[in-house]
């Protein structure tokens, strides 16, 4: 039995619902125009709990895929299934408790460019209208974490590209999520950033969370030893380590 | 570095005043018009209604001159009759210099007698056309030639008017009022498509429609208040002019009285119609979003 908390309670939830895929890709294919497809035909299943590399090179889908599982988009055609649910018939509702279970760093990232990096930070929280009093100390100890602490007050529009980046993994994994999407985790970070950020991304999947990252560079990606998913032109395929 | 911003808890739509101007305007239009259409059925109907108070009961008697008895002789003498009779309250003679001979025509009175006529105004408890029969009666037995003539009806066809106008002036209203709900519509789907980047990662964030709904209808509901508000104040504006320009004899202008009247239920009702209007238009427009 597990000592972190999340963790166990999850093994306490039974083998059977342990088994059953998080994320189910059956044919799925994201089509922007007549024969542009952003996604071809993807299959796979990420197991709870898990933790994917997702490569490919430029443009073969690797942010659409990621937009897809966090129902920032919909399938045209296939059966996308999150939770064990096809996402085709998930009431607005639904789609709304699923998408709170999911933490994301998607790129470009996006934010709110009027209010405080603070307030960027706890999005997520407070658009569930949780009580301020229960997540303002998690808001400020990973802001502290990524050394945005200072930063606090300023705008978006006044950070790096890095601070920006910093601030996008603060919003998606404040509130401990299910499934953690991250696109290019490194991206535009020095190394003692990029340390920092992988490592709080390595302690959310070690509670427990499912984590697919993104990433360009194909060495590390191998060297993570994580199972990989390899996307070439829209198509998905996905490589066990003992495989390689 | 730009330090506008609140640290916590900010507002999470960004607010663009240029963008709400034209709602904003068309929202007061609406609020203005429907204001002066309250108003001005208010004042009609009030006018009315004293009008028809104060005839009840009235009644205006004409008297001529016959034989050596003059117009004078015989209004005194008539004053004498009626004042003695039952249910008469007061008897007033009017000033023969207002052209008593054409109203005592109006009233009935023979031609060839109107220029010799003289009227008295009566009050009495009750009033009607018995009485008026009753009293008509009396002053022919005394030998005087006279006509009575009940104002109670033209009191009553008064209110009936008023009654009609009424329902006209409740209808344009009611049309400002699904006006007013239908402009809050809009610009709720408007602030929605304005700001598009914004509700998608509330949404992609976790909001749920009605989260997001409760937002945009806060904000045009406080534009809708304020809408209401300016479109009332314009509305007691212009017809206080129109009053003493005397361009409206009806609206008698806005009285202190009117401020505990209904009509100024107007902003809270119009405030209403925009915060469901906006829940609705809010909530059309999510539905086309992620």
């Amino acid at each position: 039995m597990s000592t972190n908390p999340v963790r166990a309670a999850r093994e306490e939830s039974g083998a059977s619902a342990q088994a059953a895929p998080v994320v189910r890709f059956d044919q799925v294919s994201l089509i922007r125009g007549p024969d542009t497809f952003a996604l071809r035909s993807a299959s796979f299943a990420l197991a709870p709990g898990s933790f994917h590399m997702l490569t490919g090179p430029g443009g073969s889908g690797k942010s659409s895929l990621l937009r897809l599982i966090a129902l920032a988009e919909r399938p045209t055609q296939g059966v996308a299934q999150i939770f064990g649910r096809d996402v085709a018939t998930l009431s607005r509702k639904d789609k709304a408790q699923t998408r709170r279970r999911i933490g994301s760093v998607l790129y470009p990232a996006v934010f709110l460019d009027h209010l405080s990096v603070w307030d960027n930070a706890a999005l997520a929280p407070r658009v569930t209208d949780r009580d301020p009093r229960a997540y303002e100390g998690e808001v400020d100890a990973v802001l502290k974490w990524l050394g945005l602490a200072k930063l606090a007050g300023a705008l978006p529009a006044d950070l790096s590209a890095a601070d920006r980046h910093r601030l996008a993994i603060a919003r998606a994994v404040i509130g401990r999520p299910e499934i953690l999407l991250v696109d290019e985790p490194a991206g535009g970070l020095e190394p003692a950033s990029r340390e920092r950020a992988l490592k709080l991304v390595k302690e959310i999947h070690a509670a427990g969370a499912t984590v697919v990252m993104v990433s360009g560079d194909d060495v590390f990606a191998v060297a993570s030893g994580y199972p990989l998913i390899r996307l070439q032109e829209g198509r998905a395929s996905l490589t066990e380590p003992d495989s390689r | 570095m730009n330090a506008a911003a609140p640290v916590r808890h900010g507002p999470l739509l960004a607010s663009n005043p240029w963008a709400r101007l034209l709602p904003a305007l068309a929202l007061g239009l609406v609020a203005l018009v429907g204001a002066l259409a309250l108003i001005v059925d208010a004042a009609r109907y009030r006018d009315a209604r004293d009008l028809a108070s104060r005839l009840s009961g009235a009644e205006t008697v004409v008297v001529w001159s016959h034989g050596l008895e003059s117009a004078d002789a015989a209004a005194a003498r008539a004053g004498e009759i009626l004042a003695a009779a039952p249910g008469v309250v007061s008897v007033t003679p009017l000033d023969p210099r207002v052209g008593d001979d054409q109203v005592a025509r109006a009233l009935g009175a023979p031609a060839e007698s109107a220029a010799g006529a003289r009227l008295l105004a009566i009050e009495a408890r009750g009033g009607g056309k018995a009485l008026a029969e009753s009293l008509g009666r009396m002053l022919s037995a005394q030998g005087l030639p006279a006509r009575v003539r009940d104002h109670a009806g033209n009191g009553s066809g008064g209110l009936r008017m008023a009654g009609r106008a009424a329902v006209l002036g409740v209808l344009a209203p009611l049309v400002a009022l699904v006006a007013f709900a239908l402009v809050c519509a809009g610009e709720a789907g408007g602030e929605i498509g304005r700001g598009r980047g914004a509700v998608e990662l509330l949404l992609t964030s976790g909001a749920a429609d009605g989260y997001v709904a409760r937002l945009v209808r806060r904000r045009v509901g406080a534009l809708a208040l304020t809408a209401a508000l300016w479109g009332l104040g314009g509305a007691m504006i212009a017809a206080a002019l129109a009053s003493r320009a005397g361009l409206a004899g009806a609206l008698g202008g806005p009285a202190r009285g009117d401020l505990l009247t209904p009509w100024p239920l107007i902003v809270p009702v119009l405030w209403v119609a925009g915060l469901i209007g906006a829940w609705f238009g809010a909530r059309s427009r999510l539905k086309s979003t992620l």
